[in-house]
Protein backbone atom coordinates (compact mmCIF):
# COMPACT_ATOMS: atom_id res chain seq x y z
CA UNK A 1 0.00 0.00 0.00
CA UNK A 2 2.48 2.59 0.82
CA UNK A 3 4.60 1.61 -1.88
CA UNK A 4 1.38 1.92 -4.15
CA UNK A 5 1.17 5.42 -2.48
CA UNK A 6 5.31 6.81 -2.93
CA UNK A 7 4.69 5.66 -6.89
CA UNK A 8 1.84 7.90 -7.33
CA UNK A 9 3.14 10.85 -5.49
CA UNK A 10 6.51 9.72 -7.41
CA UNK A 11 4.30 10.27 -11.09
CA UNK A 12 2.60 13.07 -9.77
CA UNK A 13 5.31 14.67 -9.20
CA UNK A 14 6.65 13.63 -12.65
CA UNK A 15 4.08 15.20 -14.47
CA UNK A 16 4.54 18.55 -11.98
CA UNK A 17 8.01 18.80 -13.21
CA UNK A 18 6.68 17.96 -17.16
CA UNK A 19 3.53 19.80 -17.51
CA UNK A 20 3.71 22.09 -14.27
CA UNK A 21 0.49 23.41 -12.85
CA UNK A 22 -1.91 24.33 -15.68
CA UNK A 23 -5.02 22.28 -14.96
CA UNK A 24 -5.76 22.43 -19.27
CA UNK A 25 -2.56 20.01 -19.06
CA UNK A 26 -4.09 17.50 -16.54
CA UNK A 27 -7.00 15.19 -16.73
CA UNK A 28 -9.40 14.99 -14.33
CA UNK A 29 -8.30 11.96 -12.45
CA UNK A 30 -4.71 12.91 -12.03
CA UNK A 31 -6.21 16.69 -11.03
CA UNK A 32 -8.48 14.89 -8.25
CA UNK A 33 -5.30 12.60 -7.08
CA UNK A 34 -2.53 15.20 -6.83
CA UNK A 35 -5.33 17.21 -4.48
CA UNK A 36 -5.54 14.51 -2.53
CA UNK A 37 -1.80 13.65 -2.04
CA UNK A 38 -0.52 17.26 -1.85
CA UNK A 39 -2.35 17.00 1.46
CA UNK A 40 -0.23 14.07 2.47
CA UNK A 41 2.76 14.71 1.07
CA UNK A 42 4.82 17.97 1.94
CA UNK A 43 7.31 17.55 -0.57
CA UNK A 44 4.71 17.18 -3.50
CA UNK A 45 3.04 20.21 -1.69
CA UNK A 46 6.33 22.31 -2.05
CA UNK A 47 6.87 21.32 -5.85
CA UNK A 48 3.79 22.03 -6.41
CA UNK A 49 3.81 25.65 -5.19
CA UNK A 50 7.56 26.34 -6.88
CA UNK A 51 5.62 24.74 -9.76
CA UNK A 52 3.24 27.45 -10.06
CA UNK A 53 5.53 30.08 -9.18
CA UNK A 54 7.34 29.29 -11.89
CA UNK A 55 4.13 29.42 -14.14
CA UNK A 56 2.50 32.45 -12.21
CA UNK A 57 6.19 34.18 -13.38
CA UNK A 58 6.47 32.99 -16.73
CA UNK A 59 2.30 34.06 -17.59
CA UNK A 60 2.95 37.22 -16.51
CA UNK A 61 6.09 38.18 -18.19
CA UNK A 62 6.59 36.07 -21.78
CA UNK A 63 5.56 38.14 -24.55
CA UNK A 64 3.81 36.71 -27.49
CA UNK A 65 5.15 37.45 -30.37
CA UNK A 66 2.70 38.40 -32.85
CA UNK A 67 3.84 38.51 -37.04
CA UNK A 68 4.27 41.99 -38.35
CA UNK A 69 1.80 43.02 -40.75
CA UNK A 70 4.18 43.25 -43.52
CA UNK A 71 4.51 39.42 -43.28
CA UNK A 72 0.75 38.82 -43.86
CA UNK A 73 1.56 40.30 -46.85
CA UNK A 74 4.32 38.52 -48.10
CA UNK A 75 2.51 35.05 -47.44
CA UNK A 76 -0.20 36.28 -49.84
CA UNK A 77 1.57 37.04 -52.37
CA UNK A 78 3.07 33.99 -51.95
CA UNK A 79 -0.20 32.60 -52.00
CA UNK A 80 -1.63 34.22 -55.30
CA UNK A 81 2.19 33.32 -57.17
CA UNK A 82 1.79 30.00 -56.05
CA UNK A 83 -2.02 29.72 -57.06
CA UNK A 84 -1.24 31.51 -60.05
CA UNK A 85 1.11 29.29 -61.38
CA UNK A 86 -0.86 26.16 -60.67
CA UNK A 87 -3.67 27.34 -62.35
CA UNK A 88 -1.50 28.65 -65.62
CA UNK A 89 -0.08 24.93 -65.57
CA UNK A 90 -3.52 23.57 -65.77
CA UNK A 91 -4.40 25.96 -68.47
CA UNK A 92 -1.44 25.31 -70.41
CA UNK A 93 -2.03 21.43 -70.39
CA UNK A 94 -5.50 22.68 -72.19
CA UNK A 95 -3.90 24.59 -74.32
CA UNK A 96 -1.53 22.14 -75.64
CA UNK A 97 -4.31 19.73 -76.19
CA UNK A 98 -5.95 22.58 -78.00
CA UNK A 99 -3.49 23.36 -80.37
CA UNK A 100 -2.95 19.49 -81.20
CA UNK A 101 -6.76 19.18 -81.72
CA UNK A 102 -6.99 19.98 -85.31
CA UNK A 103 -4.61 17.72 -86.48
CA UNK A 104 -5.78 14.84 -84.27
CA UNK A 105 -9.71 15.83 -85.47
CA UNK A 106 -8.39 15.52 -89.16
CA UNK A 107 -6.49 12.65 -89.06
CA UNK A 108 -9.76 11.35 -87.15
CA UNK A 109 -11.26 11.88 -89.96
CA UNK A 110 -9.24 10.51 -92.68
CA UNK A 111 -9.10 6.74 -90.81
CA UNK A 112 -13.07 7.15 -90.51
CA UNK A 113 -13.40 7.95 -94.66
CA UNK A 114 -10.53 5.34 -95.37
CA UNK A 115 -12.31 2.47 -93.21
CA UNK A 116 -15.54 3.55 -95.26
CA UNK A 117 -14.23 3.54 -98.66
CA UNK A 118 -10.91 1.18 -98.48
CA UNK A 119 -12.89 -1.68 -100.25
CA UNK A 120 -13.76 0.31 -103.16
CA UNK A 121 -10.38 1.82 -103.16
CA UNK A 122 -8.60 -1.64 -103.11
CA UNK A 123 -11.32 -3.89 -104.90
CA UNK A 124 -12.45 -3.43 -108.40
CA UNK A 125 -16.33 -2.63 -108.55
CA UNK A 126 -17.66 -5.06 -111.26
CA UNK A 127 -19.72 -8.16 -110.89
CA UNK A 128 -17.72 -11.63 -110.08
CA UNK A 129 -19.19 -14.10 -112.32
CA UNK A 130 -19.81 -17.11 -109.70
CA UNK A 131 -19.09 -20.32 -111.02
CA UNK A 132 -21.82 -23.49 -110.09
CA UNK A 133 -19.89 -25.08 -107.66
CA UNK A 134 -20.08 -21.87 -105.69
CA UNK A 135 -23.77 -21.73 -105.84
CA UNK A 136 -24.42 -25.50 -105.40
CA UNK A 137 -26.12 -26.41 -102.43
CA UNK A 138 -23.50 -29.59 -102.07
CA UNK A 139 -20.89 -31.05 -104.28
CA UNK A 140 -23.46 -34.26 -104.61
CA UNK A 141 -25.99 -31.80 -105.99
CA UNK A 142 -23.23 -30.36 -108.31
CA UNK A 143 -22.44 -33.73 -109.73
CA UNK A 144 -26.25 -34.87 -109.87
CA UNK A 145 -26.65 -32.16 -112.17
CA UNK A 146 -24.28 -33.38 -114.52
CA UNK A 147 -25.74 -36.44 -115.31
CA UNK A 148 -22.40 -38.10 -112.88
CA UNK A 149 -24.71 -39.19 -110.78
CA UNK B 1 -26.60 20.92 -36.68
CA UNK B 2 -23.36 19.36 -36.24
CA UNK B 3 -19.83 21.93 -35.37
CA UNK B 4 -16.90 21.03 -38.12
CA UNK B 5 -14.31 19.68 -36.51
CA UNK B 6 -10.67 21.29 -36.70
CA UNK B 7 -9.78 18.70 -39.17
CA UNK B 8 -12.83 19.19 -41.14
CA UNK B 9 -12.66 22.74 -41.56
CA UNK B 10 -9.06 22.81 -42.60
CA UNK B 11 -9.67 20.15 -45.32
CA UNK B 12 -12.23 22.36 -46.44
CA UNK B 13 -10.25 25.53 -46.57
CA UNK B 14 -6.92 23.92 -47.87
CA UNK B 15 -9.31 22.52 -51.16
CA UNK B 16 -10.54 26.01 -51.00
CA UNK B 17 -6.86 26.94 -51.51
CA UNK B 18 -6.35 24.33 -54.45
CA UNK B 19 -9.03 25.86 -56.19
CA UNK B 20 -7.67 28.76 -55.94
CA UNK B 21 -9.67 30.73 -53.64
CA UNK B 22 -8.03 33.63 -51.92
CA UNK B 23 -9.68 34.27 -49.44
CA UNK B 24 -9.49 31.24 -47.98
CA UNK B 25 -5.76 31.45 -48.29
CA UNK B 26 -6.38 35.09 -46.45
CA UNK B 27 -8.25 33.15 -43.85
CA UNK B 28 -5.96 30.37 -43.12
CA UNK B 29 -3.11 32.99 -42.96
CA UNK B 30 -4.95 35.21 -40.54
CA UNK B 31 -5.49 31.88 -38.07
CA UNK B 32 -2.47 30.26 -38.37
CA UNK B 33 0.24 32.78 -38.78
CA UNK B 34 0.70 34.25 -35.30
CA UNK B 35 1.50 30.63 -34.32
CA UNK B 36 3.62 29.97 -36.53
CA UNK B 37 5.67 33.03 -36.65
CA UNK B 38 5.84 32.89 -32.41
CA UNK B 39 7.07 29.16 -32.47
CA UNK B 40 9.84 30.21 -34.93
CA UNK B 41 10.81 33.31 -33.19
CA UNK B 42 11.06 31.80 -30.10
CA UNK B 43 12.85 28.55 -31.48
CA UNK B 44 15.35 30.30 -33.63
CA UNK B 45 15.31 34.09 -31.13
CA UNK B 46 15.79 35.58 -34.00
CA UNK B 47 12.89 37.88 -35.98
CA UNK B 48 14.21 37.69 -39.46
CA UNK B 49 14.83 34.71 -39.30
CA UNK B 50 11.83 33.44 -37.91
CA UNK B 51 9.54 35.91 -40.45
CA UNK B 52 11.67 34.14 -43.01
CA UNK B 53 10.84 30.61 -41.66
CA UNK B 54 7.20 31.46 -41.00
CA UNK B 55 6.85 32.56 -44.69
CA UNK B 56 8.62 29.14 -46.00
CA UNK B 57 5.92 27.35 -44.14
CA UNK B 58 2.93 29.04 -45.60
CA UNK B 59 4.94 28.65 -48.91
CA UNK B 60 5.05 25.40 -48.52
CA UNK B 61 1.82 24.93 -47.34
CA UNK B 62 0.52 26.66 -50.27
CA UNK B 63 2.11 24.34 -52.71
CA UNK B 64 0.83 21.74 -51.36
CA UNK B 65 -2.72 22.39 -51.35
CA UNK B 66 -3.98 20.33 -54.27
CA UNK B 67 -2.18 17.26 -52.51
CA UNK B 68 -3.58 17.82 -49.10
CA UNK B 69 -4.75 14.61 -47.07
CA UNK B 70 -8.12 15.45 -45.40
CA UNK B 71 -7.04 13.82 -42.07
CA UNK B 72 -4.29 16.09 -41.56
CA UNK B 73 -4.08 19.45 -39.32
CA UNK B 74 -2.89 22.56 -40.69
CA UNK B 75 -1.63 23.92 -37.47
CA UNK B 76 0.38 20.48 -36.52
CA UNK B 77 1.58 20.39 -40.33
CA UNK B 78 2.77 23.72 -39.81
CA UNK B 79 4.68 23.43 -36.61
CA UNK B 80 6.46 20.54 -38.27
CA UNK B 81 7.52 22.06 -41.11
CA UNK B 82 8.65 24.99 -39.00
CA UNK B 83 10.38 22.61 -36.33
CA UNK B 84 12.28 21.18 -39.50
CA UNK B 85 13.63 24.66 -41.33
CA UNK B 86 14.75 25.60 -37.64
CA UNK B 87 16.94 22.75 -37.28
CA UNK B 88 17.99 23.30 -40.64
CA UNK B 89 18.80 26.97 -39.91
CA UNK B 90 20.60 26.34 -36.63
CA UNK B 91 22.36 23.13 -38.49
CA UNK B 92 23.70 25.71 -40.94
CA UNK B 93 24.77 28.45 -38.19
CA UNK B 94 26.69 25.43 -36.55
CA UNK B 95 24.16 26.57 -33.67
CA UNK B 96 22.34 22.75 -33.19
CA UNK B 97 23.54 19.90 -32.19
CA UNK B 98 21.33 16.26 -31.61
CA UNK B 99 23.07 16.02 -28.32
CA UNK B 100 22.37 18.28 -25.34
CA UNK B 101 24.54 21.48 -25.42
CA UNK B 102 25.84 23.21 -22.21
CA UNK B 103 24.45 26.33 -20.85
CA UNK B 104 25.64 29.36 -22.69
CA UNK B 105 27.46 32.03 -20.33
CA UNK B 106 25.09 35.15 -21.05
CA UNK B 107 27.16 38.27 -21.03
CA UNK B 108 24.02 39.94 -21.15
CA UNK B 109 23.04 41.99 -18.27
CA UNK B 110 21.73 40.60 -15.38
CA UNK B 111 18.22 39.89 -16.27
CA UNK B 112 16.42 40.87 -13.14
CA UNK B 113 18.61 43.74 -13.18
CA UNK B 114 16.05 45.14 -15.36
CA UNK B 115 12.72 45.61 -13.37
CA UNK B 116 10.49 47.04 -16.22
CA UNK B 117 8.01 45.15 -17.47
CA UNK B 118 9.42 44.69 -21.37
CA UNK B 119 12.45 44.25 -19.75
CA UNK B 120 11.42 41.30 -18.12
CA UNK B 121 9.63 39.71 -20.81
CA UNK B 122 13.06 39.99 -22.52
CA UNK B 123 14.39 38.41 -20.05
CA UNK B 124 12.69 35.81 -19.82
CA UNK B 125 12.85 35.05 -23.48
CA UNK B 126 16.67 35.59 -22.86
CA UNK B 127 16.69 32.74 -20.58
CA UNK B 128 14.26 30.53 -23.04
CA UNK B 129 16.61 30.99 -25.36
CA UNK B 130 20.18 29.75 -23.09
CA UNK B 131 17.86 26.28 -23.30
CA UNK B 132 18.80 23.59 -25.93
CA UNK B 133 17.24 23.21 -29.11
CA UNK B 134 14.82 20.39 -28.54
CA UNK B 135 14.23 21.40 -24.47
CA UNK B 136 12.99 25.11 -25.85
CA UNK B 137 11.27 23.84 -28.65
CA UNK B 138 9.33 21.50 -26.49
CA UNK B 139 8.08 24.19 -23.58
CA UNK B 140 7.16 26.53 -26.54
CA UNK B 141 4.89 23.61 -28.19
CA UNK B 142 3.80 22.28 -24.72
CA UNK B 143 3.51 25.69 -22.39
CA UNK B 144 3.20 28.93 -25.53
CA UNK B 145 1.68 27.25 -27.94
CA UNK B 146 -0.98 24.91 -26.23
CA UNK B 147 -0.03 22.05 -27.92
CA UNK B 148 -1.51 18.64 -26.54
CA UNK B 149 1.62 16.04 -25.19
CA UNK B 150 0.85 13.57 -28.22
CA UNK B 151 0.57 16.70 -30.40
CA UNK B 152 3.74 18.05 -29.36
CA UNK B 153 5.77 14.91 -29.28
CA UNK B 154 4.47 13.83 -33.01
CA UNK B 155 5.78 17.55 -34.33
CA UNK B 156 9.14 17.00 -32.50
CA UNK B 157 9.16 13.43 -34.13
CA UNK B 158 9.53 12.20 -30.47
CA UNK B 159 7.94 9.58 -28.27
CA UNK B 160 5.25 11.56 -25.03
CA UNK B 161 8.26 10.01 -22.39
CA UNK B 162 11.02 11.62 -24.74
CA UNK B 163 8.77 14.38 -24.49
CA UNK B 164 8.07 14.56 -20.82
CA UNK B 165 11.97 14.03 -20.22
CA UNK B 166 13.08 17.45 -22.19
CA UNK B 167 9.85 19.33 -20.68
CA UNK B 168 10.91 18.50 -17.06
CA UNK B 169 14.72 19.06 -17.75
CA UNK B 170 13.12 22.88 -19.68
CA UNK B 171 11.52 23.66 -17.09
CA UNK B 172 14.20 23.02 -14.27
CA UNK B 173 17.00 24.30 -16.54
CA UNK B 174 15.09 27.42 -17.20
CA UNK B 175 14.11 27.62 -12.96
CA UNK B 176 17.58 27.75 -12.92
CA UNK B 177 18.72 30.53 -15.26
CA UNK B 178 15.60 33.19 -13.81
CA UNK B 179 16.94 31.87 -10.37
CA UNK B 180 20.09 32.92 -10.28
CA UNK B 181 19.41 36.57 -9.44
CA UNK B 182 15.93 36.04 -7.84
CA UNK B 183 16.98 38.15 -4.79
CA UNK B 184 17.24 41.17 -6.71
CA UNK B 185 13.52 40.86 -8.00
CA UNK B 186 10.17 41.45 -6.26
CA UNK B 187 8.37 37.29 -6.04
CA UNK B 188 11.12 35.56 -6.37
CA UNK B 189 11.00 32.14 -8.65
CA UNK B 190 12.13 29.71 -6.75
Amino acid sequence: MNKDKSSDTERLKAILEAYGTDEDKWSTADKTALEAARTQSPSLDELYKSEKQLDDFLAENINTPSAPSYLMGAILQDAEAVLTQQGSNIRQLFQSFFKASPGLILAACLGIYLGVASPNLWLPSYDVNLDELSVSDTVLDWEFDNGNL
Amino acid sequence: MRHSTPIESDAALMKQVADGNMVACRTLAARHLDHAYGLAFRVIGDKGYAEDIAQESFLRLWKIAPKWHPSAQIKTWLFRVIHNLCIDRLRKENRYSGTEIPEIIDPAPNPYQMREAKQLQDAVSNALQKLPLRQRTAITLVHFQQCGNIEAADIMDISVEALESLLSRGRRKLRELLDSSRSEFDGDVR
